[in-house]
């Protein structure tokens, strides 16, 4: 059984008359201790998927799936207690600006330390302990005098570890990483990255890593999804997907990245654009910009189906054609 | 923390000393002869005039003049009432209880009911409530406070007969001044004999709250709407969300991460409502009858008691800039970047 | 509704691309958007129109008494005439003939003392912005001990000095809203002295003048209107103040404030004397604040949002 197991999800925002998609029909599981790869143009509701599993849209959106499982319970169903029981502690999250995420009226260490108290429920010389044990973890320097700083007397690379910390904190089984290091210095950018797949084996975590990078993802996952408009065109293990995607969405995105579109022939980029909220096509959302676009594809949409290794939603995938 | 303190005070002192300057300049400016307007319109003769300028140092040049007031108040001497002779200073200090306990009770009342409605109608926005707080508040803040006290005594004392029409405490009662607050005093009054004093504080409560409420109702609305956008701006903080991801309740996440930071400028709006507070304090003592220092100052524009008005409003502008000076500080210490700050 | 709005919004926008709209429509649009502001321009047409034609509006003279019929109670009420629609004030006077010939008082004070205020505020607020050292720090100086003083306390000051009357109260108000708009016009002028259109127009030779009037200024006036409405309200609340504690515009003059002097001898007797013209100047200063409101929308987006 997988840790956390997403069927049909939807995200609907806007007025009950015109309401629009961000998410619509999202496919998802991540297994115990595994990586898993997201990766999407912004705008394609990585973040929004990730904020209703965790229920931080606070009725800001209307969230519709079959199924949205994680460690066997339902978090479509639980109550606002029982999922704050969960969220914090069994899944925890990163977002992708350092700088806001952490509250300026409140020391580091305070707000390592409330996660601490509130779901393992430590006190006292334990909870400091605990709190400075954790600042280790992440290879903060200085960390015991680390504790008593605000946020804004750190840079961002060092409240992104904290940010960090505070995530891993009750040792959550699943860890969601948002675009953790966008909004650093490329030279800090790998060392987050090199800590995060680090604690990830050493805590046995499951992460979802959610990047515009697709380097670290052929690096660190081990499965991707690839979003489009709300949805996953096309999910698999990270060789067999990088090898041989099916999706000609899939394919654009590689041959973005410098060494793939080397000596390629195909388009490197797609002409058009995304479509916009109340402007989705009525069949596949790639049809006005797909180079191999037919009439089918114009009419129905295609469903997340497995092509060779990886599962696509399309009705052309490549991999048929080329076998 | 001091040195924060010491840099902000250091900023003061050249307003406080424009303040005399303008207090100084403020008499000088009243057409017509100072000695005349002073003794009133009796011509005097030529002798006694000549003394009379001499005797108060007008006769001296106008910086030597400023030197002499400026030395003056930091002897503490704010000079004399023309109209019962008494000093100024204590004059202001036998008043000024009546209407610190008339704002202090004006502040909680618009901070308590203004902060609730201001949080609760940013948590549910759009909602009724919402709609109501931003109209009632916009009402408020619309009001002319002197017409609102009369209403408000129409209904409640005249109609309904629930509090009295002004003053601070029934002729029956006899209540030693010991703190100056009437509440205090009643309350003491009542312990020590309770048989003689019975219902004192009860009734100087109800003195209290009509003019408490008609004070307090600019300073309620301004802190309503001022508390809703500053919720409303704060909830969309990246770090409220990460509160919300840490699991914490919706209590602590309001309360602890969002209201300690969407105070931050309330608590400035605040500050900037005690000189509204002090002006509206005017009117509202005017209506009820309240003998604090706004109507002492009102009357001694009337008697044309021109060392009250000069010194009065000397003290009044102090004790406004003081409370904001107070309030920076607070605002230092409730946000740390501005406390670091260089 | 947020939502159909923005989608209506999105709509415009779209027929934008091929056709600018005029920027009063523009204007327009976003004005009219605000319920409470529209409302409020109705409300102040009403007064405005009653008080430029006041003499021709009112039934009768605000000035005369009918002794006769003193505190007649409104033609509504118990014993109420129709003649007096409002009814009669203690000395027979035609209660809303005052409230009508109030309007005319009112509104003048309030715009006299605008632009009493604003003119020398917002030259004190540009001269501050481009000579930031000395000049500009002394009269920032100035405005900040002006601030002190609470402006109710600074304006009957002011008119202890001057003395009551019309004219003064006018002196009195302006001085008072004078700091607000040297440091509004301040700090928006020295936001956009770092604009490249500045510089570039810096570097073409313009002058300080020109410089302050002609390429600073017409950038700064979004906040100023909406300021100036603002402070249009606060002025009309003012001089009603300084009236009704006798300092502002002398009997038997029908100013709003002044004609609730005296009203707090009837509360028992008469409420329409107590009530009407606080309820006159309270309806009229909300709906100049629900304009001031629309206009913010209307004038600039990014102003609603630092409110
Ligand atoms: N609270 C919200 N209200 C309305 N629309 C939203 C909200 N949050 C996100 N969206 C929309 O949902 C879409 C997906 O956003 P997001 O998940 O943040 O994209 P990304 O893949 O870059 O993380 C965007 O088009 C965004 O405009
Ligand atoms: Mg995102």
């Amino acid at each position: 059984m997988s840790l956390l197991d997403i069927h049909n999800l939807s995200v609907h925002f806007g007025s009950e008359k015109h309401p629009f998609a961000a998410v619509d029909g999202l496919d998802l599981t991540v297994n115990q201790g595994e990586i898993v790869g997201i990766v999407g143009e912004s705008g394609s509701g990585k973040s929004v998927t990730m904020m209703a599993m965790m229920g931080l849209l606070e009725g800001q959106g209307r969230i519709l799936a079959d199924r949205l499982d994680f460690d066997g319970k339902n978090l479509l169903t639980i109550s606002g207690r029982e999922r704050r029981r969960i969220v914090g502690k069994d899944i925890a999250m990163i977002f992708q600006d350092p700088m806001t995420s952490l509250n300026p009226s409140y020391t580091v260490g305070y707000q390592i330390r409330e996660v601490l108290a509130l779901h393992q429920g430590l006190r006292g010389a334990a909870l400091n302990r605990r709190a400075l044990e954790l600042m280790e973890m992440v290879e903060i320097p200085a960390a015991k005098s680390r504790l008593e700083a605000y946020p804004h007397q750190l840079s961002g690379g060092m409240s992104q570890r904290v940010v960090i910390a505070m995530a891993i904190a009750c040792n959550p089984k699943l860890l969601i990483a948002d675009e953790p290091t966008t909004a650093l210095d490329v030279t800090i950018q790998a060392q987050i990255m090199e800590l995060l797949v680090n604690l990830q084996q050493s805590q046995n975590m499951a992460l979802i890593m959610i990047t515009h990078d697709l380097a670290v993802v052929a690096e660190v996952a081990h499965r991707v999804a690839v979003m489009y408009a709300g949805q996953v065109v096309e999910t698999g293990p990270v060789e067999a997907l990088f090898r041989h995607p099916a999706h000609p969405y899939t394919e654009a995105l590689l041959a973005s990245i410098p060494e793939h579109s080397k000596g390629a022939e195909r388009l490197s980029t797609l002409p058009g654009i995304v479509p916009g909220h109340y402007d989705r096509p009525r069949g596949c959302l790639l049809s006005p910009r797909c180079p191999y676009v037919q009439e089918v594809c114009r009419a129905d949409r295609p469903a997340l189906l497995q092509h060779g290794a990886t599962a696509a939603r399309c009705h052309f995938p490549l991999v048929a054609k080329e076998a | 923390m001091l040195s924060f303190i010491l840099r902000r005070l250091s900023v003061q002192i050249p307003t406080f000393l424009g303040l005399t300057l303008l207090t100084f300049t403020l008499i000088r400016l009243i057409p017509g002869d100072p000695i005349e307007v002073m003794v009133g319109e009796r011509t005097l003769d030529p002798q006694m005039h000549a003394e009379a300028m001499h005797r108060l140092g007008l006769d001296k040049p106008l910086y030597q003049q400023y030197f002499d007031y400026l030395s003056n108040l930091l002897h503490g001497d704010l000079g004399l009432s023309l109209v019962t002779k008494e000093s100024v200073w204590s004059e202001f200090t036998t008043l000024f209880p009546a209407t610190l306990e008339l704002a202090i009770a004006a502040m909680l009342f618009a901070s308590v009911f203004g902060l609730l409605a201001g949080v609760i109608a940013a948590i549910r926005r759009g909602s009724v409530f919402d709609h109501g707080v931003m109209g009632i508040s916009l009402t408020g803040f619309s009001m002319p406070i002197f017409w609102w006290g009369l209403i408000l005594i129409m209904f409640f004392s005249v109609q309904l007969g629930w509090t009295p029409v002004s003053g601070r405490l029934d002729l029956a009662y006899d209540v030693q001044p010991v703190t100056g607050f009437m509440l205090i005093d009643t309350w003491l009054a009542e312990a020590a004999d309770p048989e003689l004093n019975a219902g004192a504080f009860r009734d100087a409560l109800m003195h209290l709250i009509l003019p408490a409420v008609v004070l307090g109702t600019i300073p309620l609305a301004v802190i309503a709407r001022m508390t809703r956008s500053s919720m409303l701006e704060v909830l969309r903080e990246d770090y409220v969300r990460t509160a919300r991801a840490k699991g914490l309740s919706p209590a602590r996440v309001i309360f602890i991460h969002t209201l300690r930071n969407a105070l931050i400028p309330v608590l400035t709006v605040m500050g900037l409502q005690i000189g509204t507070l002090m002006g509206g304090a005017v009117l509202t003592e005017t209506i009820f009858s309240w003998p604090g220092i706004g109507k002492w100052l009102i009357d001694a524009i009337a008697r044309r008691d021109y060392p009250v008005v000069q010194n009065g409003i000397l003290i009044v502008a102090t004790l406004v800039i003081v409370t904001n000076f107070v309030v920076d500080i607070l605002y230092g210490i409730a946000n740390p970047r501005i406390r670091h700050a260089k | 509704m947020a939502t159909t709005n923005n989608l209506k919004a999105a709509a415009a926008e779209e027929q934008a691309a091929l056709a600018f709209p005029s920027p009063m429509k523009e204007f327009w649009q976003g004005f009219s958007h605000n319920r409470g502001a529209v409302i409020g321009l109705v409300f102040m047409t009403i007064v405005v129109f009653c008080a430029l034609f006041a003499p021709w509006v009112a039934p009768y003279d605000p000035i005369e008494q009918y002794r006769e019929h003193m505190l007649t109670p409104p033609a509504w009420a118990d014993g109420g005439m129709s003649q007096y629609l409002l009814g009669t004030d203690e000395l027979g006077r035609d209660i809303l003939s005052r409230l009508i010939h109030g309007a005319r008082l009112s509104l003048m004070i309030g715009l006299m003392s605008v632009l009493m205020a604003m003119i020398p505020g917002v030259i004190l607020g540009l001269v501050a912005a481009f000579f930031p050292r000395v000049v500009g720090s002394l009269i920032m100086r100035l405005m900040d001990i002006m601030m002190a003083l609470p402006s109710l306390l600074l304006a009957v000051a002011i008119m202890a000095i001057l003395g009551p009357g019309l004219i003064n109260a006018m002196i009195a108000i302006a001085v008072v809203a004078l700091p607000a708009y040297v440091r509004l016009t301040r700090a928006s002028a020295m936001s956009e002295l770092n604009r490249d259109y500045v510089t570039a127009s810096r570097v073409a030779g313009a002058g300080t003048l020109r410089l302050m009037f002609v390429t600073v200024l017409p950038n700064c006036m979004a906040p100023l209107i909406v300021h100036a409405t603002m402070s249009f309200s606060s002025a009309i609340l003012e001089a009603a103040a300084l009236g009704f504690l006798g300092l502002g515009v002398q009997p038997p003059t029908p100013e709003w404030g002044t004609m609730l002097a005296s009203a707090r001898d009837y509360i028992e007797r008469a409420w329409w004397v107590v009530t009407l013209p606080g309820l006159t100047i309270l309806l009229s200063v909300l709906a100049i604040n629900l304009m001031g409101d629309g206009l913010r929308d209307a004038l600039d987006p990014k102003l609603k949002r630092a409110a």
